[in-house]
C-alpha cells in the first residue's frame, strides 16, 4: 500500500514535435497510452503505478509525462488551448515511436487531451477510456470552480507539503487511503521541477483555456468510449459524466461510489478489471 | 453446452402458498433473476439471452414472480407488491434448500430484489439492479414515464397494436425486436388474462403497488451493481443516481443507446460486466 | 403614502415565552403575519439574516424575525429529544400561540427552511403560504458529494470561531463577497462569541436536521422555492426535489447567487415574494 505496486521501468525519452517527452514503457502487444491528470507534482508513473502491471501484462503500455509535467520539457502555453497542444504532442510522439493506432486511457486533464485527440486524430485511436475527464465546460448542478479545483491555486502560489496535502486529500473519497509517503513523494516530484509550477500558473493567466469546453463536439468522437467517474468527485462534477454519456455516440458510464477523483487508485482492482475487459472489446 | 430452451429448463416448486414456476440451469452459487412488471413478462422472456452464459458459472434460476407467467396468479391489496415478491423468493429458496443467493432484478423485479436485500440480509450475496423500480419520485423527469403510461393502457386493454407501441418505447433500437419475438410476447400476454386483471386489481397508484424504498436504501448491506439504460423511458435515470447515493456499497453502470432492457439490448457487455462483478471478492 | 421609518434592531426587539423557552424576535408592521426564519451558521440571527427584507415586508405585513432556539438572544437549547427542525417548528407554534396569531406566512432560509417546511407539515392549519430559500432537510444529494464545502466550513467554525474562519465562510456563502468588510466580520464574530452558551449547546446536541424527503408531499400550503444557482451549502438538486415533492410549488433560481438569496438579490427577492404572498 505504501510503495507503488511495481517498480518503474527505465526512463525513456521521445522527441514529440517541439517537446522532449519522458515516458515509461512495458509489455507488448497492442499499444496503450495512459495519460495522467494535472496538478502540482503530477506525472504518469505517480498516477498509474498501481495499474501498470495489469495493463503491461496485456498491452504495450506507454505512460508519458505531459508537456509541462514530470520529466518532460516544461512549457508556457498562451496561444492555443492546452488540450490542443498536448494532443498534438502525443500524436507526434506516436509518429516518433512508429505507432499507427493506440488505445488511450486518460485521467482528468489528460482526459480532456484524449477527447481532443479523439476528435482531431480519429484514425490514430482505437478504444478510449476517460476517467473523470475535463472538457465538459460548465456544470449544471454545481457551482464552478469546484471545491477541489479551488485547492489547486494555493499550491501553485505556495508549494509546501501542507498546501499539497490539502489538495491531495480533496482528490480522494477517504484521505486515510493516502499515506504520508505518497504526499512526500509527490512533493519531491513537484520540487524537482519548480519551473513547471511557475509555467502552469503563467499559462493559467493566459486568455486561452487550460481545458477547452468540448461539449459541442462530443458527437465527433468515433471511438468506443468507457467513461469512469467517482460518485464523490470534488473536482469533476458528476453531471459531466452524464453529459458525456449523452454526447459521445458509443459510450458507457461507470460510476464508483465512495470514490473521489482518482478511481484507478481508490478502486484499483475493479478499475483494472473493468478497463481491461472493455479494451478487449 | 446444450442449447437451453424454455421447455427443457422449466420447473415448478411450492413457495409458501404459491406454486412458483421457474427456469433453472447450471450449478454452483445460486443466482436468481427477477423479470419486470409488463403484461406477459416472464423470467424466460426477460433473460433468455443471459441464462446460457450465467449457467456456465452459476446455478441460474429465472423465477416467474407471483401473478406472472406460469406461477400462480395473485391479487395483492394489503402489502407492497415488492414485499410479497421478496417473500416468495425466500420461500422458493427455502423449498430448494438454498441458503444464499445473488439477486438480479429488472424494473419491478429490481424493487423486489432491493426488498429481498432489506428483509433477508443473511440470505443474499450480491445484488444487481437494472432499471429498478422502487425509487419514488424523479427530480429530472415528469412521471408517470411515457413507457409506464403505455404499459397501463395495455393492462387495461391488451392488443397487438399497443404492444408494438410499448416495444417501440421499451428498447432504444426497436429494429432488432423480431416479429417472432413480438408475437411470442403477445401470446404470453394473452395466455393468462387473469394475471392482467389481478395486476390492475392490485394497483395502488401511482407506483404499481410498489413502495418507495428510498428511505430504506441504507439498509442494503449487499455489494450492489446498478445498471441503467441512458435512454430508459420507463424508470428515469436519476433513480440510478438515487440508488448509487442511497445504497452504501454500490456502483452504477450506464449503457448508452439503451432503453429499459439492458440485459437484452447490450447482452454481451451485460453478461460480462455482471459475471465479473459476481466474480470479484 | 407613508414614509418608511428606518427600523433598528433595538427599536424592534422583543421577547416572549414560547413553551418553556424564552424567545427573542424583531417585529414591525401590521396586517397579516409573515414570520422569517434564519439559517443555522454560528452567530446567525433573524435580524442579521433579513436586514434587507425586514423594512419592505413590514410595509405590507406584520413582519416577525424570530431568533431560533440556540441562536441570537433566544434561550440556548441542546437538541436531544427530537430533530432540530421539529423543536424549532414547535417553538414557532408556541410563539404564535403566545402572540395570539392564528395563521402566518412562513419564510425560511437553510435551517430556517427546514423549520418552515416542518411547520407546514406539522401544523397545516397555522400556515398560509410557504417560502423556502436554500432550504435544508432535503437529505442526500444525487449530484454532489456531501457534506458540501460550506457545511464543512460551518462545522469547523462551530468548533473554533475565528475571524479568519468567518472570512473563509463568507467568501463562499455568497456569490460575490466584495461587500464583505472587516467590520462585518468582526460583528459576526462578536455575535458568536457573545453567546458561548449557544456554541456549547450545539456541541452537546445529539440530533440535528432531519431528512424531510418522505414527508414533503404532505405540504398543502402554496409554496415558492427560491435557490441560488451557485449555492455551496445546500445543493441545487434539492431545489428540484422540493419542486417535485411539494404539490403546489414553483421554483425560482437566481444566477450569480449563493446561499443568501434574500440578501444577494434583495430587490428582486422582495418583489418576487411580496407578489407571491399577495396573489
Amino acid at each position: 500500500m505504501i510503495q507503488p505496486t511495481t517498480r518503474a521501468p527505465e526512463s525513456q525519452y521521445a522527441q514529440s514535435g517541439s517537446f522532449k517527452i519522458h515516458y515509461h514503457e512495458g509489455g507488448s502487444g497492442h499499444p496503450l497510452l495512459m495519460l495522467h491528470g494535472a496538478g502540482p507534482g503530477a506525472n504518469g508513473w505517480g498516477n498509474y503505478n498501481r495499474n501498470f502491471a495489469a495493463f503491461a501484462a496485456n498491452y504495450r503500455t506507454i505512460v508519458p509525462d505531459h508537456p509541462g509535467f514530470g520529466q518532460s520539457d516544461s512549457v508556457v502555453i498562451t496561444d492555443e488551448p492546452r488540450d490542443v497542444v498536448h494532443a498534438r504532442a502525443f500524436k507526434d510522439m506516436l509518429d516518433t515511436l512508429n505507432i499507427d493506432r493506440t488505445h488511450i486511457v486518460a485521467h482528468s486533464m489528460g482526459g480532456g487531451v484524449a477527447l481532443r485527440f479523439a476528435i482531431e486524430y480519429p484514425e490514430r485511436l482505437d478504444r478510449l477510456v476517460l476517467i473523470c475527464p475535463s472538457g465538459g465546460g460548465r456544470s449544471i448542478m454545481q457551482p464552478t470552480p469546484s471545491e477541489g479545483g479551488k485547492s489547486l491555486a494555493p499550491v501553485l502560489r505556495d508549494p509546501t507539503v501542507d498546501t499539497l496535502r490539502r489538495f491531495v486529500h480533496f482528490l480522494v473519497y477517504d484521505p486515510a487511503t493516502v499515506p504520508e509517503e505518497l504526499i512526500e513523494r509527490r512533493y519531491k516530484a513537484m520540487m524537482e521541477r519548480p519551473e513547471h509550477l511557475k509555467n502552469f500558473l503563467k499559462s493559467m493567466s493566459a486568455p486561452v483555456p487550460v481545458a477547452s469546453d468540448l461539449s459541442s463536439r462530443l458527437h465527433e468522437v468515433q471511438a468506443s468510449t468507457l467513461l469512469l467517474w467517482g460518485r464523490d468527485d470534488r473536482f469533476a462534477p458528476l453531471d459531466h459524466g452524464l453529459k458525456f454519456v449523452w454526447g459521445i455516440p458509443d459510450a458507457r458510464l461507470h460510476i464508483f461510489s465512495k470514490s473521489g477523483h482518482w478511481p484507478q487508485y481508490e478502486h484499483t482492482l475493479a478499475f483494472n478489471q473493468l478497463v481491461l475487459n472493455f479494451l478487449a472489446g | 453446452m446444450t442449447t437451453l430452451s424454455n421447455e427443457t429448463t422449466s420447473k415448478f416448486a411450492q413457495a409458501g402458498d404459491i406454486k412458483v414456476h421457474y427456469n433453472e440451469a447450471g450449478s454452483g452459487d445460486a443466482v436468481i433473476l427477477l423479470h419486470g412488471g409488463g403484461p406477459g413478462a416472464t423470467g424466460w422472456s426477460n433473460y433468455f439471452k443471459n441464462i446460457g452464459p450465467f449457467a456456465e458459472k452459476h446455478r441460474t434460476i429465472l423465477m416467474d414472480q407471483p401473478g406472472f407467467g406460469e406461477t400462480d396468479s395473485v391479487v395483492i391489496k394489503d402489502e407492497p407488491r415488492d414485499l410479497v415478491h421478496a417473500r416468495a423468493v425466500k420461500d422458493l429458496i427455502d423449498s430448494l434448500g438454498i441458503d444464499k443467493v445473488t439477486m438480479i432484478g429488472n424494473s419491478m423485479g429490481g424493487a423486489s430484489s432491493i426488498r429481498f436485500a432489506i428483509e433477508y440480509p443473511d440470505r443474499i450475496n450480491k445484488l444487481v439492479l437494472m432499471g429498478a423500480a422502487g425509487g419514488g419520485i424523479s427530480i429530472m423527469q415528469p412521471m408517470p414515464q411515457e413507457g409506464i403510461k403505455i404499459m397501463f393502457g395495455l393492462y387495461n386493454n391488451p392488443n397487438m397494436e399497443d404492444l408494438k407501441r410499448m416495444i417501440q418505447v421499451f428498447v432504444y433500437d426497436p429494429s432488432f425486436m423480431t416479429e417472432a419475438l413480438i408475437q411470442q410476447r403477445f401470446d404470453a400476454m394473452m395466455k393468462h388474462p387473469e394475471h392482467l386483471k389481478n395486476f390492475m386489481d392490485s394497483m395502488k397508484p401511482p407506483a404499481l403497488g410498489l413502495e418507495d424504498l428510498t428511505p430504506r436504501l441504507s439498509e442494503v448491506k449487499a455489494k450492489t451493481l446498478i445498471i441503467w439504460g441512458r435512454d430508459d423511458r420507463f424508470v428515469p435515470l436519476d433513480h440510478g443516481l438515487k440508488f448509487l447515493w442511497g445504497i452504501p456499497d454500490a456502483e452504477l453502470h450506464v449503457f448508452s443507446k439503451c432503453g429499459h432492457w439492458a440485459q437484452y439490448e447490450h447482452a454481451d457487455e451485460f453478461n460480462q460486466l455482471v459475471l465479473d462483478f459476481l466474480d470479484r471478492d | 403614502m407613508a414614509t418608511t421609518t428606518v427600523l433598528t434592531e433595538e427599536g424592534t426587539s422583543n421577547f416572549a415565552q414560547a413553551g418553556n423557552l424564552n424567545v427573542h424576535y424583531n417585529e414591525a408592521g401590521t396586517g397579516d403575519t409573515v414570520v422569517m426564519l434564519h439559517g443555522g451558521g454560528p452567530g446567525a440571527s433573524g435580524w442579521s439574516n433579513y436586514v434587507t427584507n425586514f423594512g419592505p415586508f413590514s410595509e405590507h405585513y406584520r413582519a416577525i424575525l424570530m431568533d431560533m432556539p440556540g441562536y441570537g438572544k433566544s434561550d440556548p437549547k441542546e437538541m436531544h429529544e427530537d430533530y432540530r427542525n421539529r423543536i424549532n417548528a414547535l417553538a414557532l407554534r408556541d410563539l404564535l400561540d403566545t402572540l395570539g396569531i392564528e395563521k402566518a406566512n412562513v419564510i425560511g432560509n437553510s435551517m430556517g427552511g427546514a423549520t418552515a417546511a416542518t411547520f407546514a407539515i406539522a401544523y397545516p392549519e397555522r400556515i398560509n403560504k410557504l417560502v423556502l430559500m436554500g432550504a435544508g432537510g432535503g437529505g442526500a444529494s444525487i449530484m454532489q458529494p456531501m457534506p458540501l464545502e460550506g457545511i464543512k466550513r460551518i462545522a469547523a467554525l462551530f468548533e473554533d470561531p475565528t475571524l479568519e474562519g468567518f472570512r473563509e465562510l463568507i467568501k463562499i456563502f455568497v456569490y460575490d463577497s466584495s461587500f464583505m468588510t472587516d467590520d462585518l466580520l468582526h460583528q459576526r464574530l462578536a455575535n458568536t462569541l457573545a453567546h458561548p452558551e449557544h456554541l456549547e449547546a450545539r456541541r452537546k446536541s445529539t440530533k440535528q436536521l432531519e431528512d424531510l424527503s418522505p414527508e414533503l408531499s404532505k405540504i398543502q400550503a402554496d409554496t415558492l422555492i427560491v435557490w441560488g444557482r451557485d449555492d455551496r451549502f445546500v445543493p441545487l438538486d434539492h431545489a428540484l426535489k422540493f419542486l417535485w415533492s411539494i404539490p403546489k410549488s414553483q421554483l425560482h433560481v437566481f444566477s450569480g447567487c449563493g446561499h443568501w438569496a434574500q440578501y444577494e438579490k434583495s430587490g428582486e427577492f422582495n418583489t418576487l415574494v411580496l407578489d407571491f404572498l399577495a396573489r
